[in-house]
């Protein structure tokens, strides 16, 4: 009699708790919306903004930036940084359940659809410093005709970087434009006791960058060739020319061209490697030569040439949507303290601060600074027959570690190019629903 | 009389309002989210029913089949080396030993450390021109030497070297406690029997560590089936999918945000680990026979 009276007051204690739980959490909402409608009209001095972004987005100039804007305006900078390989699931998991930060950075480009913009992104066309943005930037940074981030990154791509002593040294006179005459120098570089390419094959992220960057070419021969990826009418699966590409991307590792043990090459020492002289080229952005002078002085930009993957006779150069931009939470409670710092963000002395600082960034997102503009890039951008988005930024649900990660596969003999490419849509389908 | 002096009820409360908080709603809400098709990309949430299960078994989205096999694989390697070379390692550092005391603190050592740093240490260790192979090649064996983590016919092996190394001193402590407990009179009683060290070893050793060796196979699968941060560090699943275990997809499920399919693999582990870990029990402690 006792007991039953006791299991009855445990259950009943236990429900009460979890009701307390509950309804704490949905009083915390309730209030949440009371303080936004009281905050809308907030706007300099007194606000404080929160910003989510990944740990290495976030340099030690947007820190000084942010600071002195907390000194102009008297507004609070808050910044939520995560750890790299964590950020994507705790931005998904706060905006999920309403508690995104009011600023939050993703990368530019196709990738603004994996975040629903229409939920969860302001739209900020009518802002002043967007007609001050570059076409490529705008392009990058709009969704569905609406301009979603405030950008202050660069438009960058991979291609090969290759050292000129060394192709010098190798009699390689004249840049590769085709498959076979990349093979040809490689064999020239073998010849002369330098391994060709230094590939880390370690990373999968950087193996899928090579196919996302091959992608390119696709799109440039069948225009809209990405649209129909991203409405789910269109699969990889048949692309012959990609499907070549993987295969000989395989021939060039039968070949030695990326010395022994490749897959075990890690990218950390990428920089190491090249800056060693020991391998001739790399698959890299174009702001890369500067990372490899900081290791080696010898090694100046002008040591660097650069020209586009040409695996299955590729000219086109994939480029980024221009990087990394910062959208506003449409639930943002201080939207005018937002706009204000994006106004003294956007000042020319303050965007010039920046890319002054960010010597790892090429040309800038407005007409109105000058930036970096790498000589690799000039040097790309002249070998090759046109520019486009690669995958990366133009293909919904395209994720260039899992990509990697079935190139292995063809590596270790298990798989051709066209099952790579199978695979690819097997991971990209079930994202888009029955 | 007796029951005046057990606790109240009353006390399991905060213990059980914890654990229904943290983990009996949790993995309830866990299997309700399985059931959905939940993907941050879409708006919309949709019940799908058992429709992520059948996915994983026919391998739709993903090599989810590939991965429970090599989860298994891992597992069934990884408990029986850990426990073999445990109970090894007890035998030997139980009695008798001068510096046994130094010997188990250097063997549990490993255990100590954190998964992931051991993952990050032996990547270097097992690189093509790691301190291994470097080994190999100065003791003549140089047709031994492998890039370890990178070959398909090495890396799952070398994750797996790896994990049982870093357990087997665990394993050891947990045989070493059983091994302490057996009286010392039935090993002298044996001995004026006439009994060899093998037998002794069968007829009195074995049966009284039965206990201590049904907890660490039970502990040892579970911990083997759940494997993720050896994993992860080591080889993040690669090469080609060859070392991917359920856990690694799943954490690959979450960072494309397919929430849905992420829970129903987790599941899947759950109701596996729960399943075997039983089976298990039962089985080594012959409550079946007995029943």
């Amino acid at each position: 009699m006792r007991n039953k009276k006791l299991v009855k007051m445990t259950a009943m204690a236990a429900t009460a708790a979890m009701m307390m739980t509950l309804v704490a959490g949905c009083g915390n909402s309730g209030s949440d919306s009371a303080d936004k409608k009281e905050d809308a009209t907030a706007s300099k001095g007194g606000s404080t903004i929160t910003i989510a972004a990944s740990a290495g987005w976030v340099k030690d100039i947007d820190k000084e930036l942010a600071a002195k804007y907390e000194e102009e305006s008297g507004n609070t900078i808050e910044w939520q940084v995560s750890p790299d390989d964590q950020y994507e699931n705790v931005l998904n998991s706060k905006l999920s359940v309403g508690e995104g930060a009011d600023i939050f950075y993703i990368r530019s480009g196709v990738t603004i659809n994996k975040y629903q913009p229409e939920k969860h992104m302001m739209d900020l066309s009518d802002q002043e410093w967007v007609g001050r943005y570059t076409d490529w930037a705008k392009e990058g940074v709009s969704n569905d005709g609406k301009v979603v981030q405030f950008q202050t990154w660069s438009v960058d791509g991979w291609g090969i970087l290759y050292n000129k002593a060394i192709f010098e040294e190798a009699g390689i006179t004249e840049v590769p434009k085709d498959f076979a005459s990349f093979k040809t120098a490689c064999d020239k570089v073998l010849a002369a006791g330098k391994t060709p390419i230094y590939e880390p094959g370690a990373a999968q992220w950087h193996l899928g960058t090579w196919l996302s960057e091959l992608t390119t070419q696709e799109e440039a021969e069948n225009a809209g060739f990405y649209d129909s990826l991203n409405d789910n009418s269109e699969v990889f699966a048949g692309k012959e020319g990609l499907s070549k590409a993987l295969d000989q991307m395989v021939e060039l590792e039968k070949a030695g061209y990326f010395g022994k043990d490749f897959m075990a090459n890690t990218w950390e020492d990428m920089v190491a490697k090249m800056a060693s002289e020991e391998y001739a080229m790399g698959v890299v952005y174009t702001t890369f030569p500067a990372e490899v002078e900081a290791v080696n002085p010898e090694l100046t930009q002008e040591s660097w040439g650069m020209f586009p993957i040409p695996l299955n006779d590729n000219k086109e150069f994939g480029v980024s949507a221009g990087g990394i931009g910062r959208c506003v939470n449409k639930d943002t409670k201080v939207a005018d303290a937002v706009m204000d710092y994006f106004d003294f963000l956007s000042q020319p002395e303050n965007l010039t601060a920046y890319y002054d600082a960010r010597k790892d960034l090429g040309p800038c997102s407005f007409t109105d600074i000058e930036g970096n503009v790498p000589a690799a890039y000039g040097d790309v951008m002249d070998n090759a027959s046109g520019s486009g988005f690669t995958a990366e930024d133009g293909v919904l649900y395209w994720d260039s570690a899992q990509v990697g990660n079935l190139m292995q596969g063809m590596f270790l003999g298990n798989s051709k190019g066209e099952d790579v490419l199978k695979g690819i849509d097997d991971l990209r389908q079930p994202s888009f629903g029955e | 009389m007796y029951k005046k002096k057990l606790y109240g009820m009353r006390f399991i409360l905060p213990a059980f309002i914890l654990y229904t908080v943290l983990y009996i709603i949790p993995t309830i809400a866990g299997m309700v989210i399985s059931m959905t098709d939940w993907n941050v990309a879409r708006p919309d949430i949709k019940f799908i029913g058992l429709q992520n299960f059948v996915d994983i078994f026919t391998s739709r989205g993903g090599n989810y089949l590939a991965s429970i096999g090599h989860t298994f694989e891992f597992t069934v390697v990884t408990v029986i080396l850990k426990t073999l070379l445990g109970l090894g390692l007890a035998l030997l550092l139980n009695k008798g030993l001068k510096s046994q005391n130094i010997f188990r603190t250097i063997f549990f050592l490993p255990y100590a450390l954190a998964p992931l740093i051991i993952g990050i240490t032996f990547v270097s260790v097992l690189k093509p021109n790691g301190p291994l192979n470097i080994i190999l090649e100065s003791l003549g064996m140089s047709g031994l030497t492998h890039s370890w983590l990178t070959e398909s016919a090495t890396a799952m092996g070398s994750t797996m070297m790896v994990e049982v190394w870093r357990m087997v001193g665990w394993n050891m402590m947990i045989l070493l406690a059983g091994l302490q407990m057996i009286p010392e009179e039935y090993y002298e009683a044996a001995s004026i029997d006439g009994a060899g060290a093998w037998k002794k070893f069968t007829k009195i050793t074995l049966p009284f560590l039965r206990p201590s060796l049904m907890t660490v196979t039970v502990l040892n699968t579970i911990h083997g089936l759940r494997v993720f941060d050896i994993i992860y560090s080591l080889t993040g699943g690669g090469p080609g999918g060859l070392t991917e275990v359920i856990n690694t997809q799943v954490f690959k499920e979450f960072g494309m945000g397919r929430y849905g399919m992420a829970n129903a693999l987790n599941v899947v582990i759950f109701l596996m680990t729960v399943i075997i870990a039983v089976g298990l029990q039962r089985a080594l402690s012959g409550k079946g026979k007995n029943e």
